[in-house]
């Protein structure tokens, strides 16, 4: 709630509905089960792993939900995924004898990341989170654009259509995916890893 | 929210006997004077860019720089290098005049130009492409297939990664198109042949893809149409004036409908077919089409049963019984494929095409990178990809 406070702080960004306050919370709920869920995926599912380990490590890529909605930030690393802050940049800087690793690597995680994949309104990331709609129909519906190398995302798109198939029920997964393909965990023991990780950060 | 379409096609078209006369009163319109002309060696050789030349001078215009090293599958740093040289001599009007390398390395130069940016991967990406500076894009196509002239798409091949950059808006749509026949009148069979199927391939997946929409429907109904009408008249007699215009008019029609629906899996392998194997691009659509139109069937049968009116004509799509088109449309556009085998030899198989087997993987790993299959109707991965190219061999 921090975070939106400071949000409808700014006049530009202000939120007007309490449905657009909710479907704010429900995306940057998701977006965070997304990222564990992924990290989890990454050990347990080896065509995860084998989607995340084609992007270039240190590549960074941003999902946001929209001009002003919750974001996430990543870098692929040896994880998968990490989340793409100063600590992690600095990991794949060299170290440098003046020492200054540390503010290239702040300026790093600063930076435009080198994929960007938004949405183009909060209403559109709510459909997909939420599983009203595909991630594949979200782009052919026009409803998200990306900046950066397209090939790259196809990876990071095909990971996103694996965790909904994790996330959401069966019913759900049949409407929006092309294909269910066989778990390789149970979703109970990913929702509960999700959580574990979740509490444990 | 699913019966939502978006549809753009901004291109000003001229088409027909004597188009290529009307080009320079066009970038005058625009506000062209220092022109850049972007071709090949072939078409320099054969004096192409010396009539575009011409005709631009009767009209007090003058081109400002030519280029015609163009490699086959264009190249990123060769748009780049081109730019740098336009942004030194102050180009304002850019005239691409060839086949798909040459119209998609225009597209790059005319993007890196209007957003003013130094490297043309920056540019990368899918609908996020502001609209930049106005530098206007004139295409004179010398093939009848890619529909490149009126697309909002180009595709660059990055020669450090070995596969097809895909840059994707409506604001790398061209501004004028210029069909005419005379520019097409030479082209060999072969390549008459496989830029014929490419167009065809284009309103196939045009009609079947994720984003199609009344308006795209329309389009790619029509080429298809054209296309079975014209292509092997086109092919068995290349100065057939009329058949030359039909099958310009279908490439541009498919290209506008694929621009707005998007294409699918056969451009996913062809794509990766085209960057490993070297295998030319119509080549690979005329090989691959059938076999993905079979693996798409089960979600694609209506759309498929609808074009095989457009394909076959009337008599037989009423004389096929409903449950049977689908299947008869793959059929016609074999027989097609085989009769253009036979009049001027274009590959029916992968082995034909001298792709080997041992590039499968390959293949099929830059295929998981590329975008069309994303928008594909039905889930691809590695081994629908692999399964596809060995049915193809
Ligand atoms: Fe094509």
């Amino acid at each position: 709630m921090k975070k939106i406070r400071r949000q409808t702080a700014r006049p530009d960004r202000k939120f007007r509905t309490v449905k657009e306050i909710m479907q704010y919370i429900v995306c940057a709920v998701i977006l965070k089960f997304l990222y564990h869920g992924l990290r989890i995926l990454y050990r347990h599912d080896d065509r995860v792993k084998q989607d995340l380990d084609r992007i270039d490590r240190g590549t960074t890529i941003r999902l946001s939900c929209s001009s002003h909605g919750p974001e996430l930030k990543i870098t692929a690393s040896e994880h998968g995924i990490d989340r793409c802050t100063p600590r992690r940049c600095r990991r794949y800087l060299k170290n440098t004898a003046d020492g200054s690793a540390d503010a290239k690597a702040a300026e790093s995680a600063e930076k435009l990341p080198d994929i960007d994949i938004r949405f183009k309104g909060l209403a559109f990331s709510f459909a997909v989170f939420t599983g009203q709609i595909g991630i594949a129909e979200a782009f052919s519906g026009h409803m998200m654009y990306v900046n950066g190398d397209f090939s790259k995302i196809m990876s990071l798109v095909r990971c996103m259509e694996q965790a909904e198939r994790y996330l959401f029920p069966s019913f759900m997964g049949r409407r929006i995916l092309k294909k269910l393909l066989p778990k390789k965990i149970s979703s109970l023991r990913l929702y509960a890893s999700i959580i574990f990780s979740m509490i444990l950060r | 929210m699913t019966d939502f379409f978006e549809f753009q096609s901004k291109t000003k078209i001229l088409s027909g006997r004597g188009a290529l006369l009307r080009l320079p009163n066009e970038i005058r319109l625009l506000g062209g004077s220092r022109i850049l002309l972007i071709s090949d060696e072939t078409l320099k050789k054969i004096g192409m860019t010396e009539r575009i030349r011409s005709i631009l001078q009767e009209e007090n215009l003058q081109i400002a720089e030519i280029f015609t090293d163009i490699p086959t599958d264009s190249s990123l740093s060769v748009a780049n290098h081109i730019a740098e040289i336009c942004r030194d001599r102050q180009i304002d009007a850019i005239i691409a005049l060839g086949g798909g390398s040459v119209i998609d390395t225009s597209k790059g130069v005319r993007m890196i130009l209007s957003q003013k940016s130094d490297d043309i991967l920056k540019l990368s990406g899918y609908e996020g492409l502001p609209a930049g500076k106005g530098i206007p894009l004139c295409i004179i196509p010398t093939t009848s297939g890619t529909g490149s002239e009126v697309t909002g798409v180009a595709v660059i091949r990055d020669e450090n990664r070995n596969l097809k950059m895909e840059f994707i808006s409506t604001n790398i749509q061209p501004d004028i198109a210029v069909l005419d026949p005379e520019m097409t009148v030479s082209m060999p069979p072969k390549v008459t042949a496989a830029t014929g199927m490419d167009a065809l391939c284009h309103a196939v997946e045009g009609y079947t893809c994720l984003q199609k929409n009344p308006l795209s429907d329309a389009y790619a109904v029509t080429a298809v149409r054209l296309v079975s009408e014209n292509l092997v008249r086109a092919v068995k007699d290349g100065s057939d004036t009329d058949a030359r215009i039909a099958m310009a008019n279908a490439a541009l029609m498919a290209g506008i409908s694929f621009s707005n629906s998007m294409v699918g899996i056969v451009h996913g392998i062809g794509h990766a077919l085209g960057a490993v194997s070297r295998v030319p691009h119509g080549t690979a659509m005329n090989i691959l089409l059938p076999h993905c139109m079979m693996y798409n069937m089960d979600e694609c049968e209506k759309g498929y049963a609808d074009l095989l009116l457009w394909l076959a004509g009337p008599e037989i799509y009423a004389a096929t019984p409903e449950s049977g088109r689908a299947h008869a449309c793959v059929r016609f556009i074999r027989r097609l494929s085989e009769q253009l085998r036979a009049i001027c030899g274009l590959p029916l198989t992968l082995s034909e095409a001298g792709v080997s087997k041992a590039d499968f993987e390959r293949i099929a790993e830059t295929s998981l990178r590329d975008g069309a299959n994303l928008v594909n109707p039905k889930y691809v991965d590695r081994d629908v990809i692999l399964s596809i190219l060995e049915k193809a061999y």
